[in-house]
């Protein structure tokens, strides 16, 4: 049994065509089912709005149905097939303009190729993601690590020299498989870096503290620094303070054009671990015989 | 199906529709003797048909099948994403 048309299109009965029209228009631009191709409430709710319209459109109907010499009844369209049904396939009017433009570097690009009529859906797989922990040396000096995903087999993976934390390495082919013969998906593995206990990373620059001890701080002398790629001799100038950064040229972060970062090592004066009696002695009389010079020196350097 | 059972599919009269396709709404195949009509042809033709019915007027009508096209596209898009890609990340060891 179907509704009053008047109802259905929220009219009264004394409507003129005019209002009628209109008011079937804004029922229509909402529930047209092609307007709503996720709705499918729309569709029934649009044929009952179109059958009351026609009906309510034909002045010789709607004069029959107000003199009760018909119903409401049968007026219904015949199922009408909509654009929707058709739109989701594959056909001369597809369009991806929606989304060409990420469509670029990645997976889009290859869920849809143009395919024409009756073309089978061919997909290539999808990537699989990963992250990948490694150690701040394995990180900055490369190499080969094989690592084991989650379906127990392994993967071979080189570690550029220099990977930052964050970097996403792309293992061609090594994803997901394709769909009705589309070629497989990447292995896209972020690396994460874990921190060092002497190192801190900046850009390509390695920057390290280094203890000294004070005979080297006043007399200069040679020590050994701690590299990602083991140690090296430097020379400590005399006289060298808490704080001083020297450089060591090339000792940083290789980079992929072959050349390589820098290492910064921040001095650090350490006194010997144990008391030193003779020590203690020796700074007493240095510094009674320079007592006025030295209180002078340190509220200058303190900017009284 | 050919031109003289789509017009009658389509309720259209023949003029309408060698206009339609001359603005580039339909696209029908060209064939050698024939042009080659399918559903979704009869279907995008009830569409247009709908939407004039609805007071859009023809500078509007191609704007807005491009949009439904486009739309569609982003639907299929979507599909195909959430069926296979939703799976998360894993950590490899």
């Amino acid at each position: 049994m179907a509704a009053d048309p008047y109802t259905t299109l929220s009219v009264k009965k004394d409507a003129s065509p005019g209002d009628i029209q209109k008011a079937y228009r804004k029922l229509a631009k909402k529930l047209h089912p092609d307007l709503n191709p996720g709705n499918k409430q729309a569709e029934e709710k649009f044929k009952d709005v179109s059958a009351a319209y026609d009906l309510l459109s034909d002045s010789d109907k709607r004069a029959r149905f107000d003199r009760g010499e018909i119903d409401a009844s049968g007026q219904e369209r015949p199922r009408q097939r909509y654009y929707r049904d058709f739109a989701d396939g594959d056909s001369q009017y597809s369009s991806d303009a929606g989304f060409a433009d990420f469509a670029g570097e990645d997976i889009l690009s290859d869920i849809f190729g143009r395919q024409g009529r009756g073309g089978s859906f061919r997909m290539r797989g999808p990537d699989a993601h990963y992250q990948l922990e490694l150690d701040f040396l394995e990180a900055i000096n490369g190499g080969k690590k094989q690592i084991t995903l989650p379906d127990g087999s392994a993967l071979d993976v080189t570690i550029p020299p220099g990977s930052r934390d964050g970097t996403v390495l792309r293992l061609r082919g090594k994803g997901r498989p394709g769909l009705g013969g589309g070629p497989p998906g990447d292995a896209l593995i972020e690396i994460k870096v874990r921190p060092h206990p002497l190192f801190r990373r900046k850009d390509d620059d390695i920057h390290v503290e280094l203890p000294i001890p004070l005979r080297d701080a006043v007399l200069g002398g040679k020590v050994i620094v701690p590299t990602p790629t083991g140690t090296v001799t430097m020379t400590v100038p005399k006289w060298s303070n808490t704080g001083t950064v020297l450089r060591l040229k090339g000792r940083g972060v290789p980079r992929p054009n072959g050349t390589s970062g820098d290492e910064y090592v921040t001095l650090k004066i350490m006194l010997p671990e144990k008391r030193d009696p003779e020590l203690e002695t020796l700074i007493g009389q240095w510094a009674s015989a320079k007592s006025s010079n030295y209180s002078g020196n340190q509220r200058r350097a303190m900017g009284a | 199906m050919k031109t003289g059972e789509f017009l009658i599919a389509a309720h259209l009269r023949t003029e309408v529709l060698h206009a339609w396709i001359e603005a580039g709404w339909l696209m029908p195949e060209h064939g050698a003797t024939d042009d080659s009509f399918s559903e979704i042809d009869v279907a995008r033709a009830q569409l247009i048909r709908d939407l004039q019915g609805m007071g859009v007027n023809k500078e509007a009508v191609p704007i807005i099948l491009d949009l439904i096209d486009q739309m569609h596209g982003l639907r299929r898009t979507i599909r195909a994403l959430l069926s296979e890609f939703a799976a998360p990340a894993e950590r490899a060891h």
